[in-house]
């Protein structure tokens, strides 16, 4: 008994992985990876997708089918940046992990430590065919606010597959801010930082002793930081102003190996050019169409596009904590951007460029090639929705990640189950409702 | 291409951010402060507040002081006591979807506005940040469409009374705005689609039968001060 408990534990701990062989046939397929195919199939087995069959093509002995007549069938949605698993209540600092303020350590600190899979944000943000999340840290105390992590939304999920996937540092505005009052702080204190991580890396420990002691960085701090130096991980840097990304442009030259990406860059469109050949790639939330700061002036939707025009790789995220662009709502961001392109003087996004922008671009950027795509031996996170996905009407009808059928179920499911139009008022109160 | 009244789209309920803080429209009667003077029983009285116990207690006290509510902002749990709100002819001005940025707001749903709706109630949809006010056709969408899936029937055009003629209502203001009918001010829009559709946009609005707005023509697109002479000033946006 105690060695089958013990066996009953050890598989719970492991990602749930498919058993049964699934058909998902008749649906317009957008494999992301050549032409939609209407009517297509796709073939799952072992949580892989072991084909992706033309109209036409009966469905092989052995399988469930899924019937998709009508549908839409695309990979999972994975969300470029989010703070899915750090923070339940966001303005409840006892259920937000995601900055710290008052801590002495910046860019050792793992976010990953914080995820809750317990959190009800996720299974309300997986109703709504997100399957994967880039989870990011806020800057706390300092502009290095640490690593984030890379996580699957299915259930039973119990740490992120990747879990020290990046490092975030704010340059520009809220850098100067935070470094002491000035862009010209913030840049000291970025490459003060990579500089004794690279001095710690070549031995030299220590780090530099005569140096103001406010700018010195915990040797921690340094250590986390050679996984940019060495390129293990990215260096996700936020920044926004023209004059700023220029600036952040620089560090791969002083850096080599350094792996940088861009996070918001609201004035990314006006240096498109600059950005693509120094092949960096960018994170934004696309939405962004206000000059609300003095960092982004020239804030237009049509900078996503006009990136894009320029061959740079953009996925879009939700850099901030914010009710106005929930992760959940990553595809009506991407409708948007395709609505921008249709405007006289507006560059937005085809169809196919915005929804791999929330799928296939995000999952190339953070090196997850199995992810975002329908084709054969692609991880098996499928979503079947009830019409066009970046269409405000449409709704997840089916998703499965890695194989395994998900539930659409969340907390706010509940609420709205218990407290629907025309309930019966005469039994006990809602309290007494599952 | 449909035209549809935006009515009081500009004329917003500007309902104070903080909790618990009642606020008056700019733009309706003056609104009366708690303590003071005796509430004006004609007045508009436009309150924000998240729960439904907070709602309760503030009906309670203006029975207990003689004044009436117009309206609750952000009423995140309105669609707990819709009956109630129903009953008292009160209307609420929801986010489409806003939940879980501070604990008042933690059991949001998506159904918000068809349900109160659907109860009977008035319900409006709004927003008060410069985000999610610039596309409350999109929002109004997303709730009516969260609504349907739970089988809650209601028709695109009862949808629109959310950001037209019962904001106008909860305004006092519904025999000038918020519909188009003979005699009312020419607050009109033209969409280029459908504009429960996230491909849509306005593409020429007139205000009082002015043309403010046209997609197609820069002289009819406004540039403010502050974006004179500064990057991205006439820009797409």
């Amino acid at each position: 008994m105690k060695t089958l408990i013990l066996a009953l534990l050890l598989m719970a701990s492991l990602p749930a992985v498919a058993q049964d062989r699934i058909a998902i046939a008749g649906g317009k397929v957008v494999t992301n990876a050549g032409a939609p195919i209407d009517g297509g199939t796709v073939l799952m087995n072992n949580g892989v997708i072991v084909g992706v069959l033309p109209a036409g093509t009966p469905v092989p002995a052995g399988y469930r089918t899924v019937d998709a007549t009508g549908k839409w069938v695309t990979p999972g949605i994975i969300a470029g940046l989010s703070q899915l698993g750090t923070a339940e209540v966001h303005g409840e600092e006892s259920a937000n992990d995601n900055s710290a303020r008052e801590s002495p350590a910046s860019a050792a600190l793992m976010l990953d430590g914080a995820y809750n899979p317990n959190e009800t944000t996720i299974p309300i943000t997986r109703a709504e065919g997100v399957t994967t999340a880039i989870v990011g840290p806020a800057t706390g105390r300092t502009l290095y606010a640490g690593q984030g992590y890379v996580v699957s939304l299915a259930e039973g999920t119990t740490q992120p597959f990747r879990p020290r996937a990046f490092q975030y540092v704010a340059y520009g505005e809220r850098g100067a801010r935070l470094a002491g009052g000035s862009r010209p702080s913030a840049w000291i204190e970025i490459t003060n930082a990579l500089e004794e991580a690279r001095r710690l890396q070549n031995g030299i420990v220590p780090p530099m002793r005569d140096q103001h002691r406010d700018l010195r960085v915990t040797r921690e701090d340094a250590e986390a930081l050679t996984l940019v130096l060495r390129g293990a991980q990215p260096l996700l840097v936020r920044v926004d102003r023209l004059s700023d990304i220029r600036q952040v442009l620089k560090l791969p030259g002083m850096y080599p190996g350094l792996r940088l990406v861009l996070v918001s860059a609201n004035e990314g469109w006006m240096l498109a050019d600059e950005i693509a050949r120094a092949g960096v790639p960018v994170i934004t939330l696309g939405m962004n169409n206000r000059p609300d700061s003095f960092e982004a002036l020239g804030a237009t939707m049509s900078n996503v596009g006009r990136l894009a025009a320029a061959d740079v790789k953009v996925a879009l995220g939700v850099p901030d904590l914010d009710p106005s662009f929930q992760p959940r709502n990553l595809p009506h961001h991407a409708g948007n951007l395709v609505a921008q392109a249709r405007l006289p003087g507006g560059v937005g996004l085809t169809w196919d460029q915005a929804f791999a922008a929330i799928s296939r671009t995000p999952a190339e950027i953070f090196g997850l090639s199995s992810y975002g795509v329908l084709r054969q031996g692609a991880q098996a996170d499928i979503v079947v929705w009830s019409g066009d996905p970046l269409e405000l009407a449409t709704h997840v009808e089916q998703l499965f990640i890695r194989g395994v059928p998900q539930s659409l179920e969340s907390r706010q499911t509940k609420l709205a189950r218990r407290y629907m139009p025309g309930r019966d008022r005469t039994q006990l109160p809602e309290a007494y409702r599952r | 291409m449909r035209a549809f009244s935006i009515g009081a789209l500009a004329l917003l309920l500007a309902g104070c951010a903080t909790t618990g803080q009642p606020a008056s429209s700019g733009a309706a009667p003056a609104g009366p402060a708690l303590a003071g003077s005796k509430p004006d029983a004609e007045g508009a009285f436009v309150s924000t507040y998240y729960r439904a116990d907070e709602m309760a207690n503030m009906i309670a006290m203006s029975k207990e002081f003689g004044y009436r509510i117009t309206a609750f902002h952000h009423a995140v749990e309105a669609y707990k006591i819709a009956d109630i709100l129903k009953d008292e002819g009160i209307c609420s001005a929801l986010w489409a979807d806003w939940y879980g940025f501070k604990m008042e707001s933690y059991d949001g749903i998506q159904e918000n506005l068809p349900f109160v709706h659907a109860a009977g109630a008035c319900a409006i949809t709004h927003s008060d940040d410069a985000d999610g006010i610039q596309r409350l056709n999109q929002e109004t969408a997303k709730a009516l469409a969260s609504g349907r899936r739970l089988g809650v029937q209601i028709r695109d055009e009862e949808a629109w009374t959310w950001i037209a003629i019962n904001r106008a209502r909860a305004l006092g203001i519904a025999d000038k705005v918020g519909s188009l009918e003979p005699g009312k001010q020419a607050d009109v829009v033209l969409w280029n689609g459908n504009p429960l559709s996230v491909y849509s946009r306005a593409e020429k609005v007139w205000v009082d039968g002015a043309l403010l707005y046209d997609v197609h023509d820069p002289t009819r697109q406004p540039v403010s001060d502050f974006e004179l002479g500064q990057p991205g000033a006439g820009d797409r946006k």
